[in-house]
C-alpha cells in the first residue's frame, strides 16, 4: 500500500529523515514512536505531499486515500465543526452527514451545535481533527499525537474507533508518545536519526 | 461574509466623508487618494482606510490558511492556489469597483491611474497571501505595498 525509499529531508541544515525505509501492507496498524522533533510530523507531512523530500521515493498504491491528523488541527475558527467538516468533505464530494453525525456522537459532541470552533476545548478540538482524518472512508490514516488532550471516555472511543477501522482493512499510522497499550500493534518502530527502526 | 461587506461599506463611506471635507477637485483627490498631507487627521484616515482596504482582501483568505494542512491533504497544490484565489476575487474585485465607483462619480481623469494602483495592489495582496502563508506578517507586507503604491504615485504624477 505504502512504500518509501530513501527517504531524505532536511530542514534548514538539520538532517530530519536520512535515507528511510517503510513498507506498509494493508490493515496494518503502526505505531512510530520519537522524541520531540526526530521527524514523525515531517514524515506524515511528506506522506501527504505537503512537504516536498529531498530524495527518495514514496510509491502509494492506487485507490489510496489519504486521511491525516497532522500536528495541532486548526479550524476555521468562527464556524461550527458541522461545517468545517462538511466544507473538507465537499471538496472532493465525500460528505456523509449520517456518518458524521454518527462520529460527532461517539464521541460526544454535536452535530447541530451551532459552537464555534473557537470555544472549543483542545480535546474536543482533537476529537473533530480525528473525525476529518476518517470521515470520507480515507483508507490509509495517518495520525500525529491523536490521543493528545482526550479524556479517559474519548480515549476508549479512539481506541475501539481505531480497532473498527482494522478490521475494515484500513491501514494506520499513529505516531505517539502514549503507550496505547489497549491497541494490537501490528508494528512498532522507533524514529531516530532519520531512521525507522524495529522495536 | 457579512462583515466583509459591511467593512467594504465602511470604506465607502470614510472615503466619502474625507472627498466631502476636502472640497472636492483633481488635486485634492490626488492628496487624498495618493499623498501624505501635511495635515495630521488626514494622514491618519488614510492610513486607517489602508487598514481596511488591505482586511479586505486577507479576511476571506484567513480561514483557507487555518486550514491549509487539512486543504493539501485533500487537493493538490494548484487546486489549494485556486480555491485561495476564489476565496479573494470578489473581495478584491468589489473593494476595486468601490473605489472606481466613488472616483467616477466625482472626477474621471486623475482617478484611472490611481484605481488601477488599487486594483494591482489587491491582486500582489493576494499572490503574496498565496505564497507567505503568514497572515499577521501578510498583512504589514500589504499594508506596505498600498503605502508604497501611494507614495510612487504622488512621485510620478
Amino acid at each position: 500500500m505504502l512504500d518509501i525509499k530513501g527517504l531524505t529531508k532536511k530542514i534548514k541544515n538539520n538532517l530530519i529523515l536520512d535515507e528511510l525505509d517503510l513498507e506498509v501492507q494493508t490493515g496494518e496498524l503502526i505505531h512510530v514512536i520519537g522524541t520531540n522533533g526526530s521527524g514523525k510530523s515531517t514524515l506524515f507531512k511528506l506522506i501527504c505531499h505537503i512537504m516536498e523530500a529531498d530524495a527518495g521515493e514514496i510509491a502509494l498504491s492506487e485507490q489510496v486515500t489519504i486521511g491525516a491528523l497532522i500536528e495541532n488541527p486548526y479550524f476555521m475558527e468562527n464556524s461550527s465543526a458541522q461545517s468545517n467538516l462538511k466544507f473538507l468533505a465537499d471538496i472532493n464530494r465525500q460528505y456523509d452527514e449520517k456518518l458524521i453525525r454518527q462520529l460527532l456522537t461517539q464521541f460526544d459532541l454535536d452535530f447541530d451545535s451551532p459552537t464555534r470552533l473557537k470555544k472549543y476545548s483542545l480535546g474536543m478540538r482533537q476529537k473533530v481533527g480525528i473525525i476529518q482524518a476518517i470521515m470520507e472512508n480515507q483508507n490509509l490514516i495517518l495520525l500525529d499525537e491523536p490521543t493528545r488532550g482526550l479524556d479517559q471516555k474519548a480515549l476508549t472511543t479512539f481506541n475501539r474507533l481505531i480497532a473498527e477501522l482494522i478490521t475494515e482493512q484500513k491501514t494506520i499510522i499513529i505516531a505517539s508518545h502514549d503507550n496505547l497499550s489497549e491497541l494490537n500493534f501490528t508494528r512498532k518502530l522507533r524514529l531516530e536519526n532519520g531512521k525507522l527502526v524495529a522495536i | 461574509m457579512r462583515r466583509n461587506k459591511g467593512l467594504l461599506l465602511l470604506i465607502g463611506i470614510f472615503q466619502m466623508i474625507m472627498l466631502y471635507q476636502f472640497k472636492i477637485n483633481s488635486g485634492s483627490l490626488i492628496a487624498i487618494y495618493f499623498g501624505f498631507n501635511q495635515q495630521i487627521s488626514i494622514l491618519l484616515q488614510i492610513i486607517f482606510y489602508s487598514c481596511l482596504e488591505v482586511l479586505v482582501v486577507l479576511k476571506p483568505l484567513s480561514a483557507i490558511f487555518q486550514i491549509q494542512t487539512m486543504l493539501k491533504i485533500r487537493m493538490t497544490d494548484f487546486e489549494f492556489k485556486r480555491l485561495t484565489l476564489i476565496h479573494a476575487l470578489p473581495y478584491s474585485l468589489l473593494l476595486a469597483m468601490t473605489n472606481i465607483g466613488i472616483s467616477l462619480a466625482l472626477d474621471k481623469g486623475p482617478m484611472v491611474a490611481g484605481n488601477l494602483r488599487l486594483l494591482i495592489s489587491s491582486v500582489i495582496c493576494v499572490l503574496v497571501a498565496n505564497k507567505l502563508n503568514q497572515n499577521k506578517f501578510l498583512f504589514f507586507i500589504c499594508l506596505g505595498i498600498v503605502f508604497l503604491s501611494r507614495m510612487l504615485f504622488q512621485l510620478f504624477f
